[in-house]
């Protein structure tokens, strides 16, 4: 188990260094640098060519590379071209919402799987199940970004009841602390969603099948033969097992809902880790670029890290095999 | 739903997809753009196309013939037309509406969809190719090949590879070929575990002994041997996978990254619907809607060639 966790753990290093060396060589290969993308009248030539200089963009490929490599390596990620301030700052920013929107996806995710799959699995081939089954394979083909168009129609255009875009509305820093949060709710609840019903159709989906096989299997009956009710054995005895390879998925899901959030969050305008990579490539930032790819990769690889621990705990057979 | 019904409804959702696409824009004549009055017609609407002598068409939800002229309104806008000027009348049914330069959405929808299918299956041909060099090489080519390619497939599984999409396509300039490049040469990594998998198990049957021992050289083998018995596991695979890529093409048209504005997909037709949601709904719903049943079809039939060629699960 330990050494699993080593092993990966070794192997995450280089993991890290690929993507952001991949990443460097894609902004540095592309045409335009940010002193291209300033559009001022006054720019000469020559200014353009001391705002170069000045950020080290006139140098050589692989010095500013080992540049970059030496000083992330010791922490130091540089300082954003387009904020003006240092990149861990903008990253501590944009942070919190990807995970607040990741997260509460994800728990959407599970819970709506959940209850969809037990309620299909009740009475197998009944109505419940198979409207579930037409309803997740339907939202199985929607692209997140289609579902979350609908949702700004019907509930914030439509229906008004819900707001279209952003994290706050105009002058919330004005209302007390609750009603900020209730704010900040109301803000989160459509992106969650067009985040999370994806997820939730496939979960519901692969859980159906796993509990339909747990009801099948003689410890079920050997509990109904004990006398348990017909409830504590599905909530308990066969969802406990059926839920094994969910955990499973939901680790690989990971990268998914990650890159996920970027397109949602652009749909939504919400300010999170996608929306300042969209405005850091536009503006070839290459320090932000690059801090906000190193803190992704490292965060999605640590998922599916913590995938695999979590494989290796549920199935003994996968301790043996590494 | 059985294999059988499976394949039938996936496969009859793919084909009329496909045949629409690529037959359609042949088949269907809609009216010229009219970016005035024909602009933002909802689905069903009747217009009556007024071609003019200078050889601008007016497309109007109404023509009234009134003592200043024809008098064409749509749009919320009105226009006055000389009837002397008005070369030929034709009446034209929208089905899907039209756009907010006057195209007619279902042509849009079946031209964007050429494009969609066209990159989505180049991108699978080239995911297929490497997968499948990649996956026979591991298998054949002795333990440290095998080591070493399997090792670097384990590590762009774990990439969050549309982060990176999305990066490479924001820099790079919007190009159909790069997109092609960018989605293929992410999603082989599925192709070469599965044939790795299939040819281990096909390297221990006699049939292969027999060629190895009768001299055929390697690539032989590899062609004529292996390759046939590929196909099967394989297509049951990629059907699935071209899914993947139509949702993964969308979303990057969608963020206005994989092909320059001016040629329609689907996914840039549902971000151009988005930007136009308050005046009409039909924009970003049928593109969408033409997204979702492609998936959904590939998924069925790609589920029911598991189904009916693996009877035991």
């Amino acid at each position: 188990m330990t050494r699993i966790a080593i092993r990966r753990l070794v192997t995450l290093v280089p993991l890290v260094w690929l993507v952001v060396t991949v990443t460097f060589l894609v902004v540095q290969l592309a045409p335009g640098s940010y002193a291209d993308t300033l559009d001022h009248p006054r720019l000469t030539p020559e200014a353009r060519q001391n705002l170069r200089a000045s950020y080290g963009l006139d140098r050589p490929l692989g010095e500013q590379y080992l540049r970059w490599l030496a000083a992330a390596a010791t922490g130091n990620l540089g300082s954003s071209y387009l904020f003006k301030e240092p990149v861990i700052r903008v990253i501590g920013r944009a942070l919190p919402p990807t995970l607040l929107l990741a997260g509460t996806a994800l728990l959407l995710d599970l819970l709506l799987g959940v209850l969809l799959a037990v309620a299909a699995a009740r009475r197998p081939y009944g109505w419940v199940d198979r409207l579930t089954t037409v309803l997740g394979l339907g939202i199985y083909g929607l692209p997140s970004f289609w579902i979350a168009g609908l949702l700004i129609l019907v509930f914030a255009l439509g229906l008004g009841w819900l707001p279209a875009s952003h994290m706050h509305s105009v002058g919330a820093g004005e209302l007390s602390a609750p009603g900020r949060l209730i704010d900040l709710l109301r803000h989160l609840v459509l992106p969650a969603l067009s985040l999370g019903l994806v997820g939730a159709a496939a979960t519901a989906r692969l859980l159906r099948a796993t509990l339909l096989e747990a009801r099948a299997s003689r410890f079920v009956l050997a509990a109904t033969a004990r006398g348990l009710s017909p409830r504590r054995i599905l909530w308990v005895h066969s969802l406990r097992p059926a839920l094994l390879p969910v955990i499973t998925a939901f680790g690989l899901a990971l990268p998914m809902v990650f890159s996920g959030s970027v397109v949602v969050e652009s749909v939504f305008s919400w300010p999170g880790m996608g929306m300042a990579l969209w405005r850091a490539a536009e503006a070839r930032d290459i320090p932000l670029v690059m801090g906000l790819t190193l803190v992704g990769a490292a965060a999605v690889i640590v998922g599916s890290l913590i995938a695999d621990l979590l494989y290796a705990v549920a199935d003994p057979r996968a301790r043996e095999e590494r | 739903m059985t294999g059988v019904s499976r394949l039938r409804i996936g496969g009859a959702a793919v084909a009329a997809l496909v045949a629409g696409c690529v037959l359609g824009p042949l088949v269907i004549h809609p009216p010229p753009a009219d970016p005035v009055v024909g602009a933002l017609q909802p689905p069903l609407a009747t217009v009556t196309a007024l071609e003019l002598d200078d050889g601008t068409t007016v497309v109007a939800r109404r023509v009234e013939a009134t003592s200043d002229g024809l008098i064409a309104t749509g749009a919320g806008r009105r226009r006055v037309v000389d009837p002397a000027r008005v070369t030929a009348t034709t009446r034209h049914r929208l089905l899907l509406g039209s756009d907010r330069f006057g195209r007619d959405v279902l042509y849009q929808l079946l031209v964007g969809g050429r494009i969609s299918l066209a990159i989505a299956a180049l991108s699978l041909v080239l995911a297929v190719a490497i997968g499948g060099t990649v996956g026979v090489a591991a298998a054949t080519g002795g333990r440290l090949v095998d080591a070493v390619l399997m090792r670097c497939v384990d590590a762009c599984l774990a990439f969050p590879l549309l982060f990176l999409m999305i990066l490479a396509a924001a820099v790079l300039r919007p190009d159909p070929l790069l997109l092609v490049l960018l989605l293929g040469g992410t999603s082989w990594m599925g192709v070469a575990r599965l044939v790795r998998g299939q040819v281990l198990s096909l390297r221990t049957r006699p049939f292969v002994a027999a060629a190895r021992v009768s001299g055929s050289p390697w690539h032989r083998i590899a062609l004529w041997h292996y390759g046939p018995n590929l196909v099967g596991p394989v297509s049951q695979d990629t059907a699935l996978r071209m899914g993947d890529l139509v949702l993964a093409e969308a979303t990057l048209s969608y963020l206005g990254l994989g092909v320059p504005p001016s040629v329609p997909t689907w996914g840039s037709m549902v971000a151009q619907g988005h930007r136009a949601l308050p005046e009409g709904w039909w924009l970003a719903v049928f593109p969408g809607l033409a997204i979702a049943l492609l998936v959904i079809g590939l998924a069925l039939l790609g589920d029911a060639l598991q189904r009916l060629t693996e009877p035991g699960t």
